[in-house]
């Protein structure tokens, strides 16, 4: 079973893509800790996409696809736009980050922490962020 | 997200309810930033209200960290659910972070 929800690119719909995305998890009876872990995560990637992608357009959207095939779950995040390099990122020093003062930076490497597998596929003008979680 | 300020002799608790994400991260920004233009460098963070947390809220937290440190401040968290605590160990920041169990204990940090 796949489910699908479109967000509209504002900082506005992060909790309804949590709810959302909490909802699906907990229909597909993805244990709570998991589930928290990957709320987590995939807002952390829409987030970065409406914020850095779309300096918070509210005419653009986002595409989430949610599916579980046996062990493993997968999450989609489509998007029209050169994708960011999300799976490639080095991870920072907290003590610098600290020292520096700064406060970004961290939502991917969350992203990396929790997700097992990410895939960034571009297509012409969408790309597409490929969220895999073993259950 | 709404935020309840109380001082005490020697610090102020706030007291955030409901999600700390990109969206509402500046509210408590801007709490932060209000007590240490009035000069209260001990702060403590009642996380009992507090539902979610992402990278956006940590952030907060993170950036005036040096700066409450350096002017002989810091942060006092407490109170904190398992979820909450989960996302400050997924990037190590319990180890870098005062955290206690509950409002019993926060006094005695900030002396």
């Amino acid at each position: 079973m796949k489910s699908d929800y479109i967000a509209v690119c504002s900082k506005t719909s992060l909790p309804k893509i949590r709810e959302f995305v909490q909802q699906q998890l907990r229909n597909m009876e993805v244990a709570e800790t998991t589930s928290y872990q990957v709320v987590l995560a995939v807002d952390e990637a829409c987030a970065n996409s409406i914020i850095h992608q779309h300096a918070e357009d509210g005419k653009a959207s986002l595409r989430i696809c949610i599916y579980r095939d046996h062990n493993e779950l997968r999450i989609e995040l489509t998007d029209e736009g050169s994708a960011f390099p999300i799976n490639k990122y080095q991870p920072q020093d907290l003590q610098e980050i600290i020292r520096k003062r700064k406060r970004g930076g961290l939502g991917i490497q969350l992203i990396n922490k929790i997700m097992d597998k990410i895939e960034v596929i571009q297509e012409e003008k969408f790309y597409t962020y490929r969220f895999t979680k073993y259950l | 997200m709404e935020i309840k300020e109380t001082q005490h002799e020697g610090y102020v608790t706030l007291l955030p309810q409901g999600d700390l994400d990109a969206n509402s991260s500046i509210i408590m920004d801007e709490s932060i930033q209000g007590q240490i233009d009035e000069g209260q460098l001990n702060i403590h963070v009642d996380c009992s209200g507090l539902e979610y947390i992402s990278s956006a809220g940590l952030g907060v937290f993170i950036s005036h960290m040096d700066e409450l440190k350096e002017a002989g401040g810091q942060f006092v968290f407490s109170n904190m659910s398992d979820k909450v605590f989960q996302v400050f160990k997924l990037l190590g920041l319990e180890a870098l972070m005062t955290i206690v169990p509950d409002r019993a204990q926060v006094a005695t940090e900030f002396t």
